[in-house]
């Protein structure tokens, strides 16, 4: 589902990342992490086609993110750790736009992803940032990408509501869609991520699978 | 939202929603109106005298070429810099429907930009008339069309092989996707300036009743829809590349400056002892830089005005620069944290004060320049006037620091009281 070959990000002189590879398979539910700075969301932005590799390759269910990265963005559902949002949209109109620009998608599964009930009526601009994070997940999540990717999207959320999305990601899961995210809280990834992969000063120091994190949250 | 565009339909029920659409259009329409009102009789003065049609050619040619370098930065922002990319560009873009979208919204937008191009005219010859609205007309579709086709071809240009080798050559110290970027607006105007000055010529020639040259006047027209049908082609694997190659711009330029350049800022010096000062003045530095460069290029043009003893032209500019200072508060104030400044109990009026202060320190890259050019060049009278509108400008520039930390929507009026103010009053 996602093949990532050796890839770098340089910046002038600093090297973000250093030679990644790794390969995720459909229904994986990925658990990424690593410390502040460790290229994580660099990382990230490449496997969503934000920014373009500096060297290597990646290929998104078949689609090579360099070359096409307009066909890549079909095949993926992101979560930006800080999401942005038309504010004078409501909930709803914002995920209209969404199902439209993807021409796919069910507005009435979007809106059940969000769990905002009669709030989803109010403009954008008057949501809190948990309201805000809902959003941006049932955008993410409403046409069913093979590929999901949540960068910190759990932050600031009420419990319940957690309970709730991971359910739901559980059940894309199960469907094969193939799910990464990338998170601090370690506690969350014990309960449903089948598989760690682990970031260290832009290297990959780990790629086990979960039962393995009692051992990695020893060495931390 | 299915059946429409729906990058069109986001935009109206923003605009509806946001409710300063009006209030933005009174704005524009003061601007306009007074730009008209300063420069039309002057022209029609200029263009009365003897050799009126070479002067003709060569003021309309300029006024085009404006026309066209505004809405030449205007379709970059659109294509590659556009400001709700972090919103949409997470997702697919549908490029037919987003480039309809971007080229009706741009031609609502400038459409102002044309009718202050069109109306200075408004008191020259009526038979002049029609062939100075085709020539113009023509030249503002030319500069949308081509600068749509020729930003979305940068994109492709900066990811060239072939191309590398020209591009590592110019950049400089800028990446070598930027200097694709920061030459398209030159490549633009170079392309569409060599159809306006054919169609400059062929517009003088057929007002001289040679109207067989008046087919020319379609050359700008032209190029803008060969760029147009460039653009619809290069939009669907252009667009999203574009704004990938920016986000890695500014990464790149995030992370560089953070090594390079951590300290050094604009004036710091002057504002040691008064951390809200300094905050803004660093604010001001980091995040709107080009605001400093601008103001000291046109403060460096205003002292060649000075010196070559152009008096109107010295007024009419201080008077609009002055105006536009105005909203240097109003981008310093759209960044401040006010949480923070609730947190920390900062009283309005030291807000506001810290605000005026660095406003006006921002403005001296033109008022020092003028000054020096008062001292070397000038006679008294000229003194009073420039005196009066450098003094006017920091009153105003307090009036808007105040108007802004209140958040009142009386800042508009400002600007509009100002320009009228200069308009009637200062000229």
């Amino acid at each position: 589902m996602i093949e990532v070959q050796n890839i770098h990000k340089r910046y002038g002189r600093t090297h973000a990342v250093k030679g990644l590879s790794f390969s995720l398979n459909p229904s994986d539910f990925v658990g990424f992490v690593g410390g502040n700075g460790a290229g994580k969301s660099t990382t990230i932005k490449m496997l969503t086609a934000q920014i373009i590799p500096t060297e290597g390759q990646i290929v998104i269910d078949g689609v090579n993110i360099v070359e096409h990265p307009e066909m890549a963005r079909e095949k993926i559902g992101y979560v930006p750790e800080f999401p942005t949002l038309y504010e004078y949209l409501t909930g709803r109109e914002m995920l209209e736009f969404v199902c439209s620009v993807r021409q796919k998608g069910q507005l009435e599964w979007g809106m059940e992803i969000a769990g905002l009930g009669s709030d989803i009526d109010r403009l954008i601009r008057e949501y809190s940032q948990g309201m805000r994070r809902k959003i941006a997940i049932a955008a993410a999540m409403v046409s069913e990408p093979p590929v999901l990717i949540l960068d910190e999207a759990l932050n600031g959320l009420d419990p319940k509501s957690v309970k709730r999305i991971i359910r739901l990601l559980q059940e894309q899961r199960t469907k094969g869609t193939c799910i990464v995210l990338s998170t601090h809280v370690l506690d969350t990834l014990e309960k449903v991520a089948t598989r760690l992969l682990m970031i260290e000063d832009g290297t990959l120091i780990e790629d086990c699978g979960i039962e393995e994190l009692p051992r990695i949250r020893m060495n931390l | 939202m299915n059946s429409q565009n729906p990058y069109q339909c986001v935009r109206a029920l923003q605009t509806e929603r946001s409710g300063t659409h009006k209030l933005q259009l009174v704005g524009y329409c003061t601007v306009v109106l007074t730009v008209v009102v300063l420069l039309s009789a002057p022209l029609a003065e200029y263009l009365s005298g003897p050799q009126n049609l070479q002067r003709l050619e060569q003021i309309l040619f300029r006024v085009a070429a404006l026309l066209v370098a505004l809405t030449t930065l205007q379709t970059y922002g659109d294509v590659v810099r556009h400001p709700e990319r972090t919103i949409f560009g997470i997702h697919p873009v549908r490029s037919t429907l987003f480039m309809q979208y971007v080229g009706r919204m741009r031609l609502e937008h400038s459409a102002l930009w044309l009718m202050m191009s069109l109306g200075i005219w408004k008191d020259v010859s009526v038979e002049w008339w029609p062939w100075i609205a085709f020539y113009l007309v023509s030249s503002w579709i030319g500069g949308i069309g081509a600068g749509y086709g020729i930003h979305l071809g940068s994109v492709w240009a900066a990811r060239s092989p072939s191309l590398a080798g020209i591009l590592d050559s110019i950049r400089g110290q800028n990446p070598r996707e930027q200097a694709a970027f920061i030459y398209a607006p030159g490549m633009v105007l170079g392309l569409v300036g060599l159809a306006l000055i054919v169609g400059a010529g062929a517009t003088k020639l057929a007002i001289d009743g040679q109207t067989q040259w008046g087919w020319w006047l379609i050359a700008p027209a032209s190029l803008g829809l060969m760029g147009w049908v460039a653009a619809m082609r290069l939009a669907p694997s252009q667009l999203v590349r574009g704004s990938m190659l920016l986000t890695d711009i500014d990464a790149h330029w995030g992370m560089v400056d953070g090594e390079e350049n951590p300290r050094e800022v604009y004036l710091e010096w002057t504002s040691s002892e008064d951390p809200n000062r300094l905050r803004l003045l660093r604010q001001a530095w980091r995040m709107h830089r080009w605001v400093i460069i601008a103001l000291w290029c046109m403060g460096g043009v205003l002292l060649l005005a000075l010196w070559v003893q152009e008096d109107w032209s010295l007024r009419v500019a201080l008077g609009l620069t002055s105006t536009l200072g105005l909203g240097i508060p109003v981008l310093l104030q759209r960044h401040e944290p006010q949480w923070l400044q609730r947190a920390l109990d900062i009283e309005d009026k030291v807000q506001i004060k810290a605000l005026t202060e660095v406003a006006i320190l921002l403005m001296m890259g033109v008022w020092i320049p003028v000054s020096v050019g008062l001292v070397l060049f000038s006679d008294t009278e000229i003194l009073i006037a420039v005196g009066i509108r450098i003094i006017a400008g920091m009153g105003m520039m307090y009036w808007m620091s105040t108007q802004v930390v209140q958040k009142s929507w009386r800042s508009t009026l400002v600007v509009i009281l100002s320009l009228i103010l200069w308009g009637t009053v200062l000229i």
